[in-house]
């Protein structure tokens, strides 16, 4: 049978971040502390609520942390700024990717009027430049 | 004496008095009949509670409306536009200034329901808007937002009658409060690189953007 192999080593496992990516809790960063059944895993972060996640509701990383099964949450928060997962995740793109999403969900309306006009100016040069190429 | 006081009963006229007289039923006739007229409310029960009606107080400002706050207009000829909050006036609406120069917008009295707060602020501290206030004169019963209609001239008789046009209601005060305060707030806003144009800018929504979830 032909398996399909992840692009990188990102196993559900113990100590693997993962990023919510459904629900309330979408967007927020936890570690898999034990795997309940075939589709649920206890999953905590300083942001998340301990607690049983399903699989579909998170998006693995490539990230883990070297800890033992279902240790304490605050085992887990000392390991985790030890190892300071949210710069880690910050540094992906992934992370970088979120971190730009939220944002732009939170701009002022004078930063979104300052975007508007900063962004014409930048396609206006980028065309001029492109029609010049072109000739 | 009328035929219909009088009835014929086996070919005797009979007076209505003996008959009615010599009726027995088996209910006694209602001698007095139902009244044609009905009070709409029944007799005092002592029960009744006057409340006496509070004086409303003045709109309660939002704490996000401070003195300098950009706001955007909802409603009227002028919604849409960004202007800056001057300072609640005595009958709670709220002073507004566009500045007149950047977006046509003058001094004016608006709605605090109608406004949405941003949380951009231009800094007028020092701004003297005292001589400003819709509070009504005792004698004169008019304050700096009464309306001012100027004196139409009829010239000419008859059909031929040619009327002046209207002057627009705008007193001289008004003016020179309006280039007064502007002074200062122009100044303050030329300080913040685009503030200008924001100022100038209409709100509008785009595709894709909901009011609920957009931070302003």
């Amino acid at each position: 049978s032909t398996e399909k192999m992840p692009s990188r080593e990102a196993f559900i496992e113990i100590g693997r971040l993962v990023c919510i990516n459904y629900g309330k809790d979408s967007g927020k960063l936890g570690v898999i502390l034990d795997i309940c059944d075939t589709m649920t895993a206890l999953v905590d972060g300083p942001n998340l609520k301990r607690g049983i996640y399903n699989f579909r509701r998170m998006a693995v990383t490539g990230i883990k942390l070297p800890i033992s099964k279902s240790v304490k949450s605050t085992t887990l928060y000392k390991a985790w700024e030890a190892a300071d997962l949210d710069g880690q995740f910050g540094k992906t793109s992934w992370g970088q990717k979120l971190a730009r999403q939220e944002r732009r969900k939170n701009l002022t309306d004078f930063e979104r009027f300052k975007v508007k006009v900063l962004k014409a100016k930048k396609n206006k040069i980028i065309k001029s430049k492109l029609k010049e190429l072109k000739n | 004496m009328l035929y219909r006081d009088f009835f014929r009963m086996d070919g005797v006229l009979v007076p209505r008095q003996v008959l009615v007289d010599n009726m027995h039923f088996s209910r006694p006739i209602q001698q007095q009949r139902a009244p044609k007229w009905y009070p709409t409310e029944g007799p005092a029960t002592g029960l009744t509670k006057t409340i006496e009606k509070k004086p409303q107080g003045v709109a309660k400002l939002r704490k996000s409306i401070t003195p300098g706050t950009v706001l955007i207009l909802l409603a009227g000829r002028f919604k849409g536009k960004r202007v800056v909050f001057l300072k609640q006036l005595e009958s709670g609406l709220l002073l507004v200034t566009g500045p007149f120069k950047i977006n046509g917008v003058p001094l004016r009295r608006v709605n605090q329901a109608y406004v949405i707060a941003t949380s951009t602020k231009v800094d007028i501290a020092g701004i003297d808007t005292t001589g400003i206030s819709d509070k009504p004169d005792e004698k004169t019963k008019r304050h700096f937002f009464s309306r001012v209609v100027a004196e139409q001239k009829e010239e000419g008789e008859g059909e031929f009658v040619s009327t002046e046009a209207k002057k627009s209601g705008l007193t001289e005060e008004r003016k020179a409060m309006q280039v007064k305060v502007d002074e200062s707030v122009i100044a303050a806003v030329e300080k913040t690189p685009m503030m200008k144009d924001y100022l100038k800018s209409r709100f509008s929504l785009e595709k894709g953007q909901f009011p609920h979830l957009m931070k302003f």
